[in-house]
Order: structure tokens, then C-alpha cells, then sequence
């Protein structure tokens, strides 16, 4: 295999991964969410459907939708750095997931949602950073945006509780 | 001649399960007055009514709801457990209603921030159902505690706390009609003159 095919093929089962990842939530669809994919990195965007509006007379989005958007961007951030590294780790890992099999995803241990600013009836977008990363629980910032990346519609932080890890 | 009575009974139902409903103890009455297996759904709060979330007991400060499982809101195909944000929707939209229709409040609020603890997962094929109850109202800020359970309030699924900013203008008082709803009364009238 060529040097080029062999990167070519990493990157088509780093997107079959996702697509797989984004498969094993059906919420996802519920939301009409979307994941970007930079390299490691995940850009979440809900786009907008009259459905997910929570005031129509404002109108804005509804806060539980908003809230929902947020912890699923995290657990995907957190789903999608695991097969990261399984990918890259090559081996009985990787295939697992080239085969469907996903590592379990993270449970929410508790999720506190700052609602910033009304959502307005378009397309939302959000970023997860994993603040820190320990054996067994994660704490992850998340932030939604939607014209100006600096005038977040909602700020939410989380634990997330690590599935135990079969492969060791 | 049948086709006009089955037209009008539909409309008397119709006025009374679906009328556009602009003050919280009037919607209150309605959700008591419903039965037990059919409460109202969330009708002009589109998000919630897509979740199919019915508000189940309504007083002053103190809102029960619930949501019924459903395949399409499941967070993990491994598990089959609700996805976290149906629970999120659920004791939002339920803490909301308790702190809108708190003692000197008619209006619609909006949520500063929203704390959740999930205490353990869900059992799939289960509906979930909330309870929230204002425990603190000023002029300005409520404070709301909810629960999500799945039948026994004393072993939750999950807590929660929030606090809402209250003082929406009197136009925007949540309406819980929908144009379905509108479209149906504006029917009634015409009917009600012919």
C-alpha cells in the first residue's frame, strides 16, 4: 500500500468510526444534530427545525433542547476521543471498531446547563473541551454559539462517568 | 345530518381539550379535569410536545409531568436507556411551568441555569415522570427542585435544581395553543354563528 492510499484509508475509517459513534445515539436525530470532524476535534451544530423551538411566540429554542444539544456534544467529544485512540492504537481495539464494535459511551453523572442568552430560531453550534480526563470520570466544559462565537447562548459543564475498560 | 353531529361533538371536545389556554390556572383545570391515561400534551411548546411530554398535575409552584419511552430518544444502543437530554427536557419544561405559575406569577420564565444529577439510569421501556416544586420565589428569581422517577418518587433517576428569571410582558405569556388549536376554535365560532 501506498504511503498516500494507506493515509486515504486511516481517514475513511476515522469517518466510518464517527458515522458508526453518531449511529449508536438515535437522540442525535431527534435534535438534528451534526458532527464536524477536524482531525480529533468535533464542531456539534443542531440545525434548526420548527420542532425544537420551546416559545414560539419569541421565539426561541427550548432550553431542554439546548441542554440536550450540550451534553450530547460532550458525550460524543468523549465517545469520539476514545475511538481516536483505539484507532490509533491499532491492533484487537481498532478492529472492534472497524467491525461496529464501539467501546460503551460515557454515563452523565451530573450536567449543569448557564442559559447565557435566548436561542433564536436558527442553527446552533457547539464545542466540547474535555477539561480533565482521569481513569474513571471526566470533566467537560461545553459551550453553544450561534452568529458570534464570543456571545454563547448557553454555557454547561459535566462528569461523565467512564465506561469500564474491557480492553485494559 | 350524522356527519354534522359527529362535527360538532368533535368541536366540543375539541374546545375543551385544545383551546388556546393563556393563564396557568386555566391550563391547570384543564390537566385536572383530564383523565388519568390521557393528560394533556404540551400543545405550543413544540419541543415538548415532540418528546410527547403531558403535564399530569398542576397547582401554583407545583408541576408533575411525564414522558413515555420511546425507541427514537434512546442515548445508547447498547443500553436502550433514554438519552440524558429527554430527562433534561422533561425537568426543565416541568421546573418552568413551576416557577411561571408560582403564588403572584402568571408568566413566562426563563431559565438561568439548570443543574442535573443522574442517580442511576433508567429503566428502558419505562415512562419517566418529574415533579417540581418552587421552594423559593422572589420578585424576580425562582428556585426550583425537580425529581425524575420511574413510579416511586423515593428512588429517583435523577435530581435536579434551577433557578428562572420571571417578568415576561403579559403578551408573552406562554400560549398553549398551537394554530392546530386556533384553527379549531376559529371552526367553533364560525359553526357556533351558521
Amino acid at each position: 500500500m501506498s504511503g498516500l492510499s494507506r493515509i486515504t484509508a486511516e481517514e475513511q475509517a476515522r469517518d466510518a468510526a464517527l458515522a458508526g459513534l453518531i449511529a449508536s445515539i438515535p437522540f442525535i436525530s431527534v435534535i438534528n444534530a451534526r458532527f464536524e470532524r477536524m482531525g480529533d476535534e468535533l464542531t456539534a451544530r443542531m440545525v434548526f427545525a420548527p420542532h425544537l423551538v420551546g416559545n414560539p411566540i419569541l421565539p426561541a429554542l427550548h432550553g431542554g433542547g439546548i441542554g440536550a444539544f450540550l451534553e450530547t456534544t460532550a458525550i460524543m467529544q468523549l465517545g469520539w476521543d476514545r475511538v481516536w485512540r483505539d484507532l490509533a492504537a491499532g491492533g484487537a481495539p481498532s478492529q472492534a471498531i472497524a467491525q461496529g464494535h464501539f467501546p460503551r459511551l460515557p454515563k452523565t453523572i451530573d450536567f449543569t446547563i448557564d442559559y447565557l442568552r435566548s436561542g433564536r430560531p436558527r442553527d446552533l453550534f457547539a464545542r466540547a473541551v474535555v477539561t480533565k480526563q482521569g481513569r474513571r470520570v471526566a470533566n467537560v466544559r461545553v459551550e453553544g454559539w450561534q452568529d458570534v462565537r464570543d456571545k454563547p447562548v448557553a454555557s454547561a459543564h459535566g462528569h461523565f462517568l467512564l465506561a469500564e475498560d474491557e480492553a485494559g | 345530518m350524522d356527519d354534522k353531529t359527529a362535527k360538532s361533538s368533535k368541536n366540543t371536545a375539541a374546545a375543551r381539550r385544545d383551546r388556546p389556554i393563556h393563564q396557568f390556572t386555566e391550563l391547570f383545570r384543564l390537566v385536572a379535569e383530564a383523565p388519568e391515561d390521557d393528560k394533556p400534551i404540551l400543545h405550543g411548546v413544540p419541543f415538548a410536545q415532540h418528546l410527547g411530554i403531558r403535564i399530569t398535575h398542576g397547582e401554583a409552584g407545583r408541576v408533575r409531568m411525564m414522558v413515555p419511552y420511546d425507541e427514537r430518544m434512546i442515548g445508547d444502543t447498547q443500553s436502550g436507556v433514554l438519552h440524558g437530554g429527554v430527562v433534561t427536557t422533561l425537568l426543565d419544561s416541568c421546573a418552568g411551568l413551576a416557577a411561571g405559575s408560582s403564588e403572584s406569577k402568571d408568566t413566562a420564565v426563563a431559565t438561568l441555569d439548570l443543574r442535573i444529577d443522574y442517580l442511576r439510569p433508567a429503566t428502558p421501556g419505562k415512562p419517566i415522570h418529574a415533579e417540581a416544586e418552587t421552594y423559593r420565589e422572589t420578585s424576580q428569581i425562582d428556585f426550583v427542585r425537580a425529581i425524575a422517577h420511574q413510579g416511586d418518587p423515593d428512588d429517583p433517576v435523577a435530581t435536579a435544581v434551577a433557578t428562572f428569571m420571571s417578568g415576561g410582558r403579559a403578551t408573552q405569556v406562554m400560549s398553549w395553543a398551537n394554530e392546530t388549536d386556533v384553527a379549531d376554535k376559529q371552526q367553533q365560532t364560525k359553526d357556533e354563528r351558521s
